[in-house]
């Protein structure tokens, strides 16, 4: 049986091609922004205005075939011969022109310079196209000109500036570059493996965020949850047909997830010796997201290895590894979230965003205790006001200080190892020796020794026998809303006791 | 085949090759036909869809059957059999519009496909049989219900056909639908198995739905979104702000949303969605945005309805709520309820205050006029025939009091008019008038300036009032009072003069000499007016009020009066051939009536009280004797048909003859209006907000707060109002209510937060000491604990268990005890950190405390302590500073204190 019951409606063809694979005819201006940047346009100049979309592109070379296609495809070709026409258009990665031609344009033309020679196509209504060719000492390049009521352009730009705004070359619409940075204050990389892709690491995401481009263009977006954050452009021309619609390049995607993450994984342990330099906000930013992969097991060895929490000690910070924090000889130091102020607190702390402390707290398999609060002046307000006011009184009424040049030289080296030693609101203190028996006072920020009392000539002695018992003498003489520093009972326990070892 | 003249028929070849390519579209998914096959189905109204798969040596057959309305071979071939022809294009209601699913079969590279179908109505159907390459095999007429079955076979391939069938139906048509109006579940039977089920959450869960949109959000591990467009998936993602390319509005941080602990899964199926052609995606466009607000808003509602389960507002914090939440509403409300009020009853309360503080009339009386020296204008006025009075829209320059009271305050009377309209003047001579006996239960005070021409001056009366002849004041003295011959109150002064005069009035009845001749009245009327005597006098005074009305709004009810040979000659004949008049002509002919009805009458000219003042403009009225000299106003000239109209200045008053003021019936109406269309608009957008959507809440039985309070913790920015959410009682804990996360941290904060998974004395001792314990038992507890750093009370008391005292620890805790503070102090060996565990409670005040006896400190502080008592003391309560750093003051001064004991022994001891 020879009998066909098949048939083509090609002008419903074109209808679906144009109408039904973007998500309408404002869109077909950022594909022929695509179509041009993939033919190797430098730049790209785009203006959208009064039903008329223009895009010179220079540098872009369209092929001859697809000058051909296009011509081919135009309303007064078979049907066969123009579904052909368009099958070679999409082949050859310039569905766009497809697109403009479904529009039914009242006017398209399209000029492509190849080595000062000009190929113009031109069309109107339903009317095929006049093909013309011209010379010249024009530089390569590709101009498109597409008239067209109800293109709705103020969409159409907004569409323009959303899909272009990663573009490896400037795309200027209406006169303005659209090419917008991502969120990246963290850091920002252009990687070439596992994917062409710029990456950026800021401060708003909670998740992995991955906008999928073709030839420079938005095509779609995907979040990936429960992974550590950061954002990535990613090129997927090489890796799909240029045909791929959407949900194809969300599919091309997916095999390659697990990689890039760890990339940026890999990328962001590259900031961490650069974590002081961060502001609170980044700081957090990479660390949070460190704990977090390392909780999903990404590069987990390397990420207990780095220093990621921050220690402050008095007036003194460091960053310890989790490895370190496992191994912490002793109660560990108590947890503040990062935006406590420096010097608030007396003792030892970390410093961890919210969220951070149960992360890493299962990482290291140990109970973080809270900070102790000890807001240096921890006297209630009125009496620690008195408190002042009687000490500058005290101060102002009592013994002069000796001066430097009567003092003997060990009392001098008591008075610098107490300065060396005493910190009040994380700042050091001054300590003056004074003539008379009375007890030592503060007088501001100072601590006032009587010279001639019995503990201050024992700690003249000690201490320049044993300079290690610092230690016992500044405890013994500290004001109350002194600190000593943590570095200084290390020396007197571990080391140079003098007394004890 | 000649479709609108144009050959469009193509070789299979080139069709399969069309064909071919638009399938390959769809993806990697070789089974996504049946996606369009039930779309196609769906469209065709069918309501069961039967999949039936077979392997049958070698061959493996899929066949879909449906039971839709099934299509004419003619509708086929014009569609079905066309690339791209859809007859769905342009049909909302359709999934399918593109003209190519259908051939997405191709994607299971057919060796037979069998096409059969028979449209509703139909007598028999049809089957067509392609081969691989799409030749037509065979074509016939065939016998089969109405539907349609399409059936392909292949060689068999490695796996289970069955299987991957099931699978793709449940991932890509679950929630499949029929069409409208319907719109119930269409059943999808694959192999006998229903595939298809509607829309749920999982627990805890929110399914809603709405005019073209229906879904489910639940609270789940992962988070994710299925958009369904007509109840066919079209694509997943992690989160809403995926489905967007927008990206200002998801970078908000008030749009984000959970993604770990309780992540939103939802599953949302729409009408309006515009699907892209290769069916895995969405237009952006108003749709979406739509849907992604509903997502966002659903998603949150869920939230708060899920923190409202597990921890429920006590009802004054929901009253709190509602009205921080709605303040916006309230306060528009508020407004306009203010303003409802104020027009009411403002403008009466302001004149009041304003009459009790002296202060001029108020503008709403006066309308906004400057007051005049009133003027005697009797003389000027001849009767109703005049057709203009000069002044006639000002106000005089009057106050009275009590101010809420509104009188008909009459400047002069006209007792009876002659045949020509002119007003009867009495030449009877003044005369005295006397003062008034007895007590009144009504009388106004009023203050009057005037500017005087003549040697008379009438004073302004309320209707039914008399004045008392002592109370009148001329410019501060007493001044006699006269009656003119038609009992009007009048001054005699001795020239031309300005001044004020202060006078009470009295509601009093009296008889009046003098007056009621009126011209006569057309017959007719006359003779109704006669009828009206039987009546009571006050029914009489309304039946003559509608007489009137009824004569001169020409109404039709008085024929005779339509023939001018029964109207009367002169001012009355004039006025009923006219229709009509302004007020005096008008209540002329009341008080005729009223005459004729046998009532006495008289016109009387003045002004409308309200708020203390006069209202603008001169305004005629009738006062009736209904018996006993009590006199009342009447008035025929509100809202009469027929051209009259009240006097400018003036709204139309209904009098009623009692003499009881009325509020103004239409403004009251307008008023009341606006409150009601503002209650109805409240209503209409409250009510609509709330029940255009409806939901079904779906939560677990237990009330296991633990996935919430891991959400809150993990990801605190993203979740919906956690400010609140972290107030709610929600981690559970020993001895106690649930706690807040707020309490938890600020117990945590002050060294007392505990963890136990069981109350036990260490439980007990904690709590005595004003910690909180929270249930180590529980997710919640668990989570809590670890976030904020709770101690284990579990692991301590085991540690606790195993210790022992030595000597060093009595003497440390002599030492501490001395300086005011209790520590109980153990050893034991293998302390985790290698140096000492411990707690306090109480501020610092009491603590209990094991030290690891390996520590190399604490040894040297032993080895020491019988050589250098002070120093081993000293060390060791340094190393209890060590483990619990946050130790209160007394034991920092027990530590300098045994420093400065340190140094007085290394001072003394021997060198």
């Amino acid at each position: 049986m020879t009998e066909t019951l098949l048939s083509v409606d090609p002008d419903a063809a074109f209808d679906a091609v144009a109408h039904d694979q973007v998500g309408g005819p404002y869109q077909v201006p950022a594909e022929l922004v695509r179509l041009v940047l993939g033919l190797g346009a430098t730049s790209v100049d785009v203006q959208c205005r009064r039903s008329r979309v223009v895009v010179d592109a220079p540098g872009a070379v369209l092929p001859e075939s697809a000058i051909e296609a296009l011509r081919r495809a135009s309303s007064q070709g078979e049907d066969v011969v123009r579904l052909q026409a368009l099958a070679a258009l999409e082949d050859l990665d310039a569905s766009a022109l497809g697109w403009a031609v479904g529009l039914r344009p009242r006017r398209l033309v399209i000029r492509s310079w190849v080595r000062g020679r000009a190929t113009i196509l031109k069309a109107g209504g339903r009317e095929a196209f006049h093909l013309s060719y011209d010379e010249g000492p024009q530089e390569d390049g590709v101009f498109i000109e597409l008239t067209r009521p109800k293109l709705n352009l103020k969409r159409a730009n907004r569409w323009l500036e959303i899909a272009c705004r990663f573009a490896a070359v400037p795309v200027v619409v209406n006169g303005r570059n659209v090419q917008r940075d991502m969120d990246s204050g963290c850091f920002r990389a252009r990687i070439e493996s596992p994917l062409p892709a710029v990456i950026g690491l800021g401060v708003n995401l909670s998740a992995p965020r991955l906008w999928l481009l073709r030839h420079g263009v938005v095509a779609t977006r995907i979040g990936v949850p429960n992974w550590p954050p950061f954002e990535a452009a990613v090129e997927l021309q090489g890796l799909v047909q240029g045909r791929a619609s959407a949900a194809q390049l969300r599919e091309a995607m997916t095999p390659y997830l697990q990689a890039l993450i760890s990339r940026v994984v890999e990328l962001t342990l590259r900031v961490v010796p650069r974590l002081s330099e961060l502001s609170a906000d980044h700081r957090q930013r990479i660390t949070s997201s460190l704990f977090k992969a390392a909780e999903r097991g990404l590069a987990l060895e390397a990420i207990r290895q780095s220093p990621l929490v921050e220690i402050v000690d008095s007036d003194t910070k460091r960053w310890v590894s989790l490895e370190a924090l496992e191994q912490w000889p002793g109660p560990l130091p108590g947890v503040l979230g990062n935006d406590a102020k420096p010097g608030e607190i007396e003792t030892p702390h970390m410093l961890l965003g919210p969220g951070e402390r149960e992360r890493v707290a299962a990482l290291i398999g140990r109970t973080l205790p809270g900070a102790v609060v000890r807001p240096i002046g921890s006297a209630p307000g009125l009496r620690r006001s008195a408190r002042v006011v009687l000490e500058f009184i005290q101060g102002l009424l009592g013994p002069r200080p000796i001066p430097d040049s009567r003092l003997t030289h060990e009392e001098r080296c008591l008075i610098e190892a107490l300065e060396g030693a005493l910190r009040v609101g994380g700042r050091p203190v001054a300590v003056c020796l004074c003539p008379g028996r009375r007890a030592s006072r503060m007088s501001g920020r100072r601590l006032v020794l009587a010279r001639n009392r019995p503990e201050t000539l024992a700690a003249v002695r000690v201490v320049a026998e044993s300079p290690g018992w610092i230690y016992v003498v500044a405890v013994a003489m500290k004001g109350p809303d002194c600190t000593v520093a943590s570095e200084i009972r290390s020396a007197w326990s571990l080391r140079n006791s003098g007394g004890l070892v | 085949m000649v479709w609108h003249g144009i050959d469009v028929t193509t070789s299979a070849a080139d069709f399969l090759s069309l064909a071919e390519r638009e399938a390959s579209r769809y993806g990697g998914e070789n089974m996504v036909f049946l996606r369009e096959l039930l779309q196609n189905a769906r469209d065709a109204g069918a309501r069961r869809v039967i999949i039936e798969t077979r392997v049958e040596q070698g061959i493996e057959a899929i066949t879909v059957t449906d039971d839709g309305r099934g299509m004419a071979l003619e509708h086929a071939q014009r569609f079905l059999l066309t690339l791209y022809a859809s007859s769905k294009r342009g049909n909302a209601d359709a999934a399918g519009q593109f003209g190519v699913g259908f051939w997405s079969i191709l994607r299971f590279e057919p060796t037979e496909i069998t096409l059969r179908s028979r449209s509703l109505g139909a007598e028999e159907g049809w089957e067509i049989v392609f081969d691989s390459g799409l030749e037509v095999r065979s074509k016939k007429k065939f016998r089969m219900p109405s539907g349609t079955s399409v059936r392909m076979k292949r060689s068999a391939r490695a796996g289970d056909l069955g299987t991957s069938v099931w699978d793709l139906v449940r991932r890509d048509a679950r929630h499949l639908r029929q069409s409208a109006p319907s719109e119930e579940l269409l059943e999808v039977l694959v192999n006998g198995r229903v595939a298809t089920e509607s829309i749920a959450a999982q627990e805890p869960g929110l399914v809603f739905r709405r005019t073209g949109l229906r879904g489910a959000v639940s609270l789940g591990a992962v988070p994710e979104v299925i958009l369904l467009a007509h109840g066919l998936r079209v694509r997943s993602a992690a989160s809403v702000d995926d489905l967007l390319l927008r990206p200002d509005r998801p970078l908000r941080r008030n749009s984000r949303l959970p993604t770990s602990g309780l992540s939103p899964r939802v599953v949302i199926d729409s009408d309006r969605l515009a699907v892209l052609m290769d069916r895995g995606d969405v237009a952006q466009d108003r749709a979406l945005l739509a849907v992604a607000r509903v997502i966002r808003s659903e998603t949150r509602r869920l939230c708060e309805m899920e923190l409202e389960r597990l921890s429920p507002r006590s009802v004054w914090r929901r009253i709190r709520d509602a009205v921080v939440g709605r303040r916006l509403a309230i306060g528009v409300g508020a407004l306009m309820l203010a303003g409802v009020i104020f027009g009411l009853w403002g403008a009466a309360i302001l004149n009041e205050r304003q009459s009790r503080s002296g202060m001029p009339g108020p503008p709403s009386a006066a309308g906004g006029l400057t007051p005049e020296p009133y003027v005697d204008r009797s003389i000027s006025y001849a009767g109703p025939v005049t057709e203009k009075i000069e002044g006639v829209g000002g106000v005089p320059d009057l106050e009275y009091r009590p101010s809420d009271q509104r009188p008909f305050l009459a400047a002069f009377h006209v007792a009876g008019i002659d045949e020509g309209g002119k007003a009867i003047r009495s030449e009877r001579p003044l005369r005295l008038a006397e003062s008034l006996d007895g007590s009144s239960a009504s009388s106004l005070e009023i203050e009057l300036r005037f500017l005087a021409s003549g040697p008379l001056l009438r004073l302004p009366v309320s209707t039914g009032h008399v004045v008392d002849a002592v109370s009148v004041q001329l410019n501060g003295h007493s001044a006699k009072l006269w009656l003119t011959p038609d009992d009007e109150p009048v001054l005699r002064l001795d020239s031309e003069m300005a001044g004020r005069v202060v006078y009470r009035t009295v509601e009093r009845a009296f008889e009046i000499q003098g007056g009621g001749r009126w011209p006569a009245l057309p017959p007719a009327v006359a003779r109704r007016a006669a009828g009206l005597e039987k009546l009571p006098p006050a029914q009489r005074v309304d039946g003559a009020i509608k007489l009137v009305r009824a004569s001169l709004g020409s109404s039709g009810q008085f024929e005779d009066l339509n023939s001018d040979d029964s109207l009367p000659a002169g001012f009355f004949g004039l006025i009923f051939r006219a229709g009509g008049g302004d007020c005096d002509v008008v209540n002329t002919v009341l008080a005729a009536v009223l005459s004729e009805a046998g009532l006495r009458s008289r016109l009387a000219i003045g002004w409308r009280g309200a708020g203390g003042a006069p209202m603008p403009g001169l305004h005629a009225w009738v006062e009736v004797d209904l018996g006993g000299g009590r006199w009342v106003p009447a008035d025929a000239t509100v809202a009469i048909p027929g051209g009259l109209v009240a006097p400018q200045g003036e709204q139309p008053v209904e009098l009623s003859i009692d003499n009881r003021p009325e509020g103004n019936p239409d403004r009251s109406l307008w008023w009341v209006g606006l409150l009601g269309g503002s209650i109805l608009i409240l209503v209409v957008v409250f009510g609509a907000r709330r029940f255009k959507t409806q939901r079904e809440f779906n939560a677990p039985g237990n009330l296991d707060t633990g996935p919430l309070v891991e959400s809150l913790v993990r990801d605190r920015e993203a979740w919906p109002g956690f400010t609140e959410a972290r107030r709610r009682d929600l981690v559970p804990a020993h001895g106690a209510d649930r706690q807040s996360l707020a309490g938890i941290e600020d117990a945590a904060l002050n060294m007392g937060l505990f963890v136990a998974e069981s109350p036990g004395v260490w439980v007990e001792r904690a709590r005595e000491g004003g910690a909180m314990v929270v249930d180590g038992s529980t997710h919640a507890g668990r989570v809590a604990a670890s976030e904020f750093g709770a101690f284990d009370l579990d692991r301590w008391a085991e540690l606790w268990q195993r210790s022992r005292t030595d000597s060093l620890c009595f003497e440390v805790q002599e030492a501490l005890l001395r300086n005011g503070m209790k520590l109980d102090l153990r050893c034991a060996d293998r302390v985790a950190g290698g140096v000492g565990s411990g707690f306090l409670v109480d501020g610092g005040a009491t603590a209990w405390m094991v030290i690891d006896d390996d520590n190399r400190q604490w040894r040297l502080c032993c080895d020491r302590r019988e050589e250098n008592r002070a120093e081993a003391i000293f060390g060791a309560v340094d190393i209890v500073f060590a483990v619990l750093p946050s130790l209160g003051a007394p034991a920092q001064q027990a530590l300098a204190a045994l420093a400065r004991d340190a140094l007085t022994a290394m001072e003394n001891r021997p060198v």
